[in-house]
């Protein structure tokens, strides 16, 4: 105890003497403690004025990050302030959309469909994707050194679908597997992994026989000899942004306009949060409800539209 | 600055050796000092870099695993990654995170400090740290918003303590490290200094030895350094000192020779102790010096000099040695006295100095006794006094009267006898005394009371006399203000024919009045009286002068009267007649042709004139120097005189004369009868008397002309003193005069109411043949 006073002191009058000690911002008194309720800073600062859902779709945080970054983009173009809706299991994005809660939505055209048939919610833009389109395809794939080499093959094999209200994950997927004549009987068993990346784990590693994936992954994959494509959907109309049925005229038009103007590779690139990893890297056309008539069918035949 | 760089040299150790290992010492440690300072802040600064920027990467890293969870509300998850945090950094304090779906999720077992919400929310920034303070040191936090436009936020706290550690390790090896070049400083100081210092050593231990006396000490030291300059330098001063003692040794022979030279010639010479020890004890002494206290040599060794200076001088002798300590070389010549084995006072003439007797302070004491010439100077100065008072005395003699002459006098004799109170007494015409000159006596309360005091007996024994007793006696009031008793001496002043006054001077009662001051005093006094008596004299010379000068001009008013009074007959009278003559004789000469019977009248007329002329002429004449005198002689002059003026006053004249008519010489003749006239002119103005005796006798070669009236006679003192304006007194006086003139006395006794006797004695044998011959040389001129 004394060496250590004495050393205190000693580095203390050290210190002192060239008196270069920074000095504390704060004192604190660790063992004065907050009894044991939580404290939630976090959930009472969201005071933007308009919500911005999404459809989870890569890792929760870069959702996070591209949804805010275009959602600081709008403020910037329509002066309006723009906070982001986090979807749960609880509270999913069609729920927000249909109860208020959220205004616009970067969603694929699952939750499209399912928010347009529950409360008319209804699209703006759609986006364009690395090629220019504004549609994308879905790939069944294998890994690599796979058996398989048609989609009948897949009979009695273990596939993995990605997220449930996925386009490119599920629903093309289904589209292609109806038309291919096989159902999910037809699957020894088949999951749900939740998103495209770990459909593609789960096939790399042979966990499953086959997924479902988005073309754009696919591609990628089968390029670097990782997996290889049994088939590729026709293009559909890729994801886009919606607006929820209470968001004045107004405030539609405003941003309709804004985003239309989007460049992504060009003037707003360093804006936007890695938005070539999103399905729209290319900004957004306009887009009309009549276009995912097909898709709307496919989705209620499987079930997704249902209540 | 050189002050106080000697100040600081008395903290200093002496030896060299240890100073320069100490200054050695001084600046490694100083340098160790300054090496810990810097590295400390040099290592702080890079350990706070290092800590900030493994911080940031620690708590951005953290950021990104928690970034899902934290989006996603997985408390479980948040939890697992922050305790693993935790676990993996013994340095990290705490963490804590939060997201838009969860709590503050944190690692403090007892729950989130209050303190730290205040940095919830705060960062300006993404990435941000804080400095903290807590009870258990500085910690450092980091903040990190993973989300970018979401309410998320992690926190890691990042103890200091490493740092302070890291200096404070830093800081014992430096300390090490200069405790250790401290121990090679002073090992290598010891050595250098031992190399150095040697010669010196061996210096000093050969100054020391020449210190202690061995004279013959050198140093062969053949180096160019200082120090065998400074061997070359000692080798000089030794020889310098060799030298030096043995002049001194040669000086000290010389030196005793004279201590015993000195006392060869009557000088009395001490050594007394100067230290404080024994200070005042004889250390030595020489003969002379013990003749003259009156011991032996031997009785005086050890003895205090105090015992041998007389009470009044010990202050004095200390003053006198206390001035020569403080710096004088040796003390100026002073008187002391000293008292002999006998008790005999000494007064010695002391000179001294101080010295190095065997090793010790000491004072050489010159004494020479000098009693005996002080004594021939103090009768010197007496007598010289003494004469001074006397020759005042006699000088005063010498001067006109002046009234302060007493008091000079008084003075002098006051001084010559070193005495302060003296009187002189005279005694007034009316006998009265009167104190004229006094010194040391208030006259204010000092009252005589002669005859009453005891000292009146002066004035029938005309001796100088001493008086013990005050009593009566002007000092009696002085008596009982002096502290101490007095008794007086008094001399009579005067003449043995006449005693003006008394000297008195007042005596010490312990004083011996001797026969010599009594003699002094009487000279004084007969000096004195000598000097009253011509003053005295003067004053009536002065008097006389006064009435002889006032008798000159009354005689040449007289005379001018005289010829005014003849002139004024002449002309009013005879030159009248003469001219009325003159005119008759022109007046007959015309009628004597035309009526010569006019002419016999008027003529008869002139005759008549002219006869009566003459006649006036003759009175005229007679006036002036009574042709009876000339003619019959002076009696019938004086009979003439007499019985002209007497018996118009009816006085009756008696006449009485001792011999027949004789002729005496005329200016006796013209004496006695101007006496004569002046005095029965007196008695026929004055005197109212009835009867004047007049006597004109012979008794031998004196003619003695006597008056005597019975008329109203006059007080004689005082009509000479003041005489009136009608020149009786001068008419007195012009008798006395003439009387004189011809080697006469002439007296006068006068009373008021008694009437008026005056008597004149004339010798005159001796002008008979002068008268001779004067008529001769008249004769021969005529």
């Amino acid at each position: 105890m004394r060496l250590k006073t004495l050393r205190f002191l000693l580095l203390t009058s050290l210190i002192s003497l060239v008196s270069c000690a920074p000095q504390p911002d704060l004192v604190v008194d660790l063992s004065d403690n907050l009894s044991e309720e939580s404290v939630w800073p976090g959930a009472a600062v969201q005071t933007a004025d308009w919500l911005i859902g999404y459809d989870p779709r890569l890792e929760p945080k870069d959702d996070v990050r591209q949804v805010a970054s275009l959602g600081k983009w709008l403020e910037k173009r329509t002066g309006a302030s723009f906070g982001v809706f986090i979807p749960s299991a609880e509270e999913n994005i069609v729920d927000g959309l249909c109860t208020g809660k959220v205004d616009f939505a970067v969603v694929g055209t699952v939750s499209y469909l399912q928010a347009n048939d529950q409360c008319g919610a209804s699209i703006l833009v759609r986006g364009r994707n690395a090629e220019g389109q504004d549609t994308y395809r879905a790939a069944i794939i294998v890994a690599a050194d796979s058996p398989l080499q048609t989609l009948d093959d897949l009979r009695g094999q273990t596939f993995a679908f990605g997220a449930i209200n996925s386009t490119q994950g599920h629903l093309i997927p289904r589209l292609m597997l109806q038309q291919a004549g096989l159902d999910l009987e037809d699957f020894r068993t088949y999951i749900y992994s939740g998103s495209h990346t770990a459909t593609a784990n789960a096939v790399t590693s042979h966990r499953v026989d086959a997924g479902a994936l988005q073309d754009t992954l696919a591609l990628e994959l089968a390029q670097r000899g990782l997996v290889r494509i049994l088939a590729l959907s026709e293009p559909y109309p890729s994801s886009g942004i919606v607006v929820a049925p209470d968001v004045p005229e107004l405030m539609i038009e405003s941003v309709l306009k804004s985003l239309l103007q989007l460049a992504p590779t060009g003037a707003d690139a360093p804006d936007l949060y890695q938005w070539w990893r999103t399905e729209m890297p290319l900004g957004f056309v306009r887009a009309s409800d009549d276009e995912y008539q097909e898709l709307r069918q496919i989705a209620e035949t499987i079930g997704l539209l249902n209540h | 600055m050189m002050t106080w760089l000697r100040s600081l040299a008395n903290f200093l150790p002496t030896r060299l050796t240890t100073r320069i290992m100490l200054g050695l010492i001084l600046i490694v440690v100083s340098a160790g000092i300054v090496t810990t300072l810097a590295i400390n802040q040099i290592l702080a600064r890079s350990l706070r870099e290092e800590l900030s920027n493994s911080g940031r990467a620690i708590t951005t890293s953290l950021g990104e695993s928690l970034a899902n969870a934290l989006v996603e509300g997985n408390l479980a998850s948040i939890q697992e990654i922050l305790n693993t945090t935790i676990n993996s950094n013994s340095n990290i304090v705490y963490v804590f995170a939060y997201g838009p779906k969860t709590p503050v999720i944190h690692t403090f077992p007892n729950g989130f400090p209050r303190d730290l919400l205040s940095l919830v929310s705060a960062s300006p920034s993404d990435l941000n740290e804080y400095l903290v303070q807590t009870e258990n040191g500085m910690v450092r936090n980091f903040v990190y918003r993973p989300l970018d436009g979401v309410s998320a936020e992690v926190h890691v706290g990042i103890s200091e303590n490493r740092i302070q550690a890291e200096q404070w390790r830093v800081t014992q090896i430096v300390l090490g490290l200069t405790a250790l070049g401290c121990a090679l400083a002073a090992g290598m100081a010891y050595g250098f200094s031992q190399l150095a210092t040697y010669p010196l050593v061996d210096f000093t231990h050969r100054v020391q030895r020449l210190g202690q006396g061995h004279l013959d000490e050198r140093i062969s030291l053949s180096s160019g350094d200082e120090i065998g300059q400074l061997a070359q330098a000692f080798n000089t001063m030794a020889d310098e000192i060799q030298s030096a003692i043995q002049r001194l040794k040669n000086s000290e022979a010389g030196y005793r020779t004279l201590l015993n030279a000195a006392g060869d010639v009557g000088e009395g010479m001490a050594l007394i102790s100067d230290e404080p020890a024994d200070e005042g004890r004889l250390l030595f002494v020489n003969e002379t010096f013990a003749r003259l206290t009156g011991f032996e040599t031997n009785d005086l060794m050890g003895a205090n000099v105090s015992s041998l200076l007389h009470p009044g001088s010990i202050e004095l002798a200390r003053n006198s040695w206390q001035t020569i300590r403080e710096g004088g070389a040796h003390s100026t010549s002073t008187e002391l006295t000293l008292t002999d084995r006998h008790g005999n006072k000494h007064v010695v003439e002391t000179a001294s100095t101080l010295i190095q007797y065997q090793e010790k302070r000491a004072l050489v004491w010159f004494t020479r006794d000098i009693t005996d010439r002080i004594r021939r100077e103090q009768e010197l100065r007496f007598r010289n006094r003494e004469l001074t008072a006397l020759n005042a005395v006699a000088a005063a003699l010498n001067e006109p009267y002046s009234p302060d002459f007493l008091q000079r006098a008084l003075d002098e004799i006051l001084q010559a006898l070193e005495l302060q109170i003296g009187w002189v007494t005279l005694f007034r015409p009316d006998e009265t005394p009167e104190i004229v000159a006094s010194e040391g006596l208030d006259l204010r309360t000092s009252t005589i009371e002669f005859p009453n005091c005891n000292c009146s007996k002066v004035l029938t024994t005309g001796k100088p006399m001493l008086v013990e007793s005050n009593e009566h006696c002007i000092l009696k009031a002085l008596n009982q203000t002096e502290s101490m008793p007095l008794r007086h001496t008094t001399i009579p002043l005067g003449t043995h024919e006449k005693l003006f006054g008394v000297l008195s001077v007042a005596f010490p009662a312990e004083r011996t009045v001797d026969e010599y001051n009594l003699r002094l005093l009487t000279a004084i006094g007969t000096q004195m009286g000598i000097a009253l008596e011509n003053a005295r004299l003067w004053g009536e010379l002065q008097d006389k002068e006064r009435l002889r000068a006032e008798l000159l001009a009354k005689a040449i008013r007289a005379q001018e009267d005289e010829r005014r009074r003849i002139a004024r007959e002449l002309h009013d009278e005879t030159g009248q007649s003469l001219n009325a003559m003159v005119f008759g004789l022109k007046a007959a000469e015309t009628a004597l042709a035309d009526n010569p019977a006019q002419a016999r009248d008027t003529l008869a007329r002139l005759k008549s004139a002219a006869g009566d002329t003459v006649r006036e002429l003759q009175t005229i004449i007679y006036d002036l120097r009574p042709s009876l005198l000339d003619d019959l002689g002076l009696m019938p002059a004086l009979r003439w005189y007499a019985e002209t003026r007497l018996e118009n006053e009816g006085a009756r004249i008696v006449w009485n004369t001792n011999s027949a008519e004789r002729r005496l010489p005329p200016e006796v003749e013209t004496a006695l009868f101007r006496i004569g006239q002046e005095a029965i002119t007196n008695i026929a103005k004055y005197a109212g008397a009835r009867e004047v005796h007049i006597g004109l006798t012979f008794e031998g070669q004196h003619a003695v002309l006597e008056i005597t009236d019975d008329g109203t006679g006059f007080n004689i003192e005082e009509l000479l003193a003041h005489p009136p304006e009608n020149g009786r007194g001068l008419g007195l006086l012009g008798m006395r005069e003439r009387a004189e003139l011809l080697h006469g006395r002439f007296e006068v006794a006068s009373a008021s109411g008694s009437g008026t006797r005056i008597r004149v004695e004339l010798p005159i044998g001796q002008f008979a043949g002068d008268t001779n011959h004067d008529k001769n040389s008249r004769s021969a001129g005529g």
